[in-house]
């Protein structure tokens, strides 16, 4: 299964959550917004990654 | 929005009080600054300023030249009726006067058109006097197409009309559009306006607005000074024309300081308006706004006009007969008013000329 | 004397805006914040990098701060709108800073794209700050667009040049009945200055602060210099005589 995240194609060998997902990176879900296929995910629901799919995973960064 | 809006805002403004507080520090600093707020403006027109004239002037000459140059544009009216409804007390046309009243024949307001464009003049400023049952809409629009063939620029003075109705003399050739408000103080308005349609502060109040919608050029405006306290008077036309700018840019705004003159036997100005305060009034409104265009008649005398021209004045008229019809036959009919420069076009061109002016007959279109 | 800031129904008694980007170390933001007095707050949107740990900025920002997000990485409005969406997702408020640029080489507004960006985040109630390349008739378009302030560049972003659009900033001072934001450009606390004096509502600094030698004692500079732009403003400057009287007075004639 290919999903692609922040534009890079990760490849997993079997099933795994957003929130699994993140986990294992170390992200803190409360720190970033999620873009699931072009959608806006609403608070913390979970959802189990499908081939093909688009994440979008980001944060606020200094900026002027 | 509308400028009823912002002169109810100055309801309770007290303007003797301001101009009690003017010192000249206020009026130095006013005319130092790029950009003259309202204050600004009503402390140039308050009377200590007066004798700060000359810095006045020399600014205003500077921006003058600055935004304008050399240029002067020439125009003439073109009266083609004086029949009127309203009873303006301080005018010579009002309806309870019982002069000559006469309407142009299609025929004659050609011939009129001709012996206008042979004179030189290329724009011209058509007036009716202020009747909609002697001089409808469409007879003026069908003037205006006979003119039209001649002249390229054509402004008019007429009663109040409709968006609507401005459109459809812009339709018919007219590109700019002149409505004097007589005066800005309601109750005095009131006291002077004893019959017809202009009786209705408003109505008259947002003409320009509604011209400025209909698509005209050039708007311009003005108040009859001495009508009522000329201070107050030109400051709102001031106020009128800055509001028309900023709520309509695409249009060019300019206004005319008319004043009244005592006469015998008729209605006496509540102030008179001196040569100093229209130096003051011109120069006043060019440092508030320098690209605005200033207007002055043949009302007043030549040599007067001729040391108005580098203080800020943009458009004058010439050789112009107030009387209907007064271009190809004239003195049969009576005059709105007299006039007090009756040079004709050819020496307003040549004095033009000699003081170092372009005399300029029509703008681009 | 009461001299508050409205935008967007938020009372604002700071006129300096700072960005927090571009800084040697994060951790002295705070620093910058509180010396400079800065209220409103910019940050930007990126993806997180996968690979590394990222500080997180908020937590360097005090609370009672306003963010303003920008729309930065934007090239249309349609994308400049996406990022906005997500900022607001993020939690960040609903103010933001529509940046467009689709000029690489100058890092120019693209100001068609922002009048459009502008009318479709209004419309969504976002408070809307457009940056802009100064230019009036696109100014009253973001204005009539529902746009909360309009921010023109003093100079192309990050060249530190100063106020060279003056006379053109000066005229969205004079004729848009909106604050004006000098955003862009500022390089020297006399800059920000002398666009107060001229009265800008309020300027906008990143690079010259996070940039400076001492980042905290700059943010402390542009903070001063803000507020002495402000009261000279207020003050009204006195007279400049450029018009001396001449030998042939032009009113001679009225005696």
């Amino acid at each position: 299964m290919t999903v692609t995240i922040n534009g890079k194609q990760e490849i997993f060998d079997k099933d795994i959550t957003l929130n699994e997902f993140l986990n294992n990176k170390g992200i803190n879900r409360n720190t970033v917004v999620i873009e699931y296929n072009m959608e806006i995910l609403d608070g913390d629901n979970d959802l189990t990654f499908k081939d093909g799919d688009n994440i979008e995973i980001l944060r606020i960064v200094g900026g002027g | 929005m509308s400028f009823i809006d912002i002169v109810n805002e100055w309801d309770n403004f007290d303007f003797d009080g301001f101009f009690k507080a003017v010192t000249d520090a206020d009026i130095l600093r006013a005319i130092s600054k790029e950009t003259l707020t309202k204050q600004d403006f009503l402390t140039l027109l308050s009377p200590k300023a007066a004798k700060h004239l000359e810095f006045m002037a020399q600014k205003a000459n500077a921006l003058t030249l600055q935004h304008f140059g050399k240029a002067k544009l020439l125009y003439a009216p073109l009266y083609i009726a004086n029949y009127c409804e309203n009873q303006c007390i301080y005018c010579g046309f009002n309806c309870t006067n019982h002069i000559k009243r006469k309407k142009l024949t299609f025929d004659e307001v050609r011939e009129e058109s001709e012996a206008l464009y042979d004179l030189g003049i290329r724009n011209i400023l058509v007036l009716t006097g202020e009747s909609r049952a002697k001089s409808p809409v469409d007879y003026i629009a069908d003037c205006l197409k006979i003119i039209h063939e001649k002249f390229s620029s054509i402004g008019i003075e007429v009663y109040e009309l409709t968006t609507q109705e401005y459109k459809q003399l812009v339709d018919a050739g007219a590109d700019s559009f002149c409505m004097y408000q007589e005066t800005y103080d309601r109750d005095v308005y009131k006291s002077v306006h004893l019959r017809g349609p202009k009786m209705d502060y408003q109505y008259r109040l947002d003409a320009p607005e509604r011209a400025c919608k209909a698509g005209m050029r050039s708007v311009n405006i003005g108040a009859l000074l001495g009508l009522s306290k000329w201070r107050k008077d030109f400051f709102f036309t001031g106020l009128h024309a800055d509001y028309l700018q900023n709520n309509y840019p695409e249009v060019e705004i300019s206004v005319s300081p008319p004043r009244m003159r005592p006469h015998v036997g008729s209605y006496q100005p509540v102030e008179i308006v001196t040569d100093a305060d229209i130096v003051q009034i011109i120069t006043a409104f060019r440092l508030f706004m320098p690209r605005a265009g200033i207007s002055v008649s043949t009302r007043e005398r030549a040599e007067f006009r001729d040391n108005l021209l580098p203080l800020g004045v943009t458009k004058i008229s010439a050789e112009s007969s107030t009387e209907v019809g007064g271009y190809a036959h004239k003195n049969t009919n009576t005059p709105q008013f007299d006039i007090s420069d009756d040079r004709t076009v050819k020496d307003v061109q040549d004095m033009l000329i000699a003081k170092g002016y372009q005399p300029v007959y029509h703008d681009w279109y | 004397m009461e001299d508050k800031l409205i935008i967007g129904g938020k009372e604002l008694t700071s006129r300096l805006f700072v960005g927090t980007g571009k800084y040697a170390n994060d951790n002295m933001i705070p620093d910058i914040i509180e010396n400079s007095g800065a209220q409103v707050i910019t940050v930007a949107i990126r993806r997180v990098d996968l690979d590394a740990k990222d500080d997180n900025i908020i937590n360097h920002i005090p609370k009672q701060c306003q963010l303003m997000p920008n729309t930065s990485g934007a090239r249309t409005a349609e994308e400049a709108v996406r990022i906005a969406t997500l900022s607001r997702a993020m939690g960040c408020g609903n103010w933001i800073k529509i940046e467009v640029i689709s000029d690489n080489k100058y890092l120019l507004p693209d100001n068609y794209e922002t009048i459009k960006a502008t009318e479709i985040l209004a419309n969504k109630g976002f408070v809307v700050l457009p940056y802009m390349s100064p230019n009036l008739m696109d100014a009253r378009r973001m204005r009539d667009a529902g746009a909360a302030a309009i921010m023109p560049f003093g100079a192309p972003i990050g060249t530190n040049k100063g106020l060279t659009t003056k006379e053109l900033v000066r005229i969205l001072i004079n004729e848009i009945d909106l604050p004006i934001v000098v955003d862009a450009g500022i390089g020297k606390p006399s800059e920000a200055c002398e666009a107060m004096e001229m009265g800008a509502a309020a300027v906008l600094v990143n690079t010259a602060i996070a940039s400076a030698g001492d980042p905290v004692l700059m943010a402390k500079a542009f903070g001063d210099a803000v507020r002495a732009g402000r009261s000279a403003y207020l003050s009204g400057t006195g007279a400049v005589s450029d018009y001396a009287v001449a030998s042939s007075p032009l009113t001679g004639f009225l005696r």
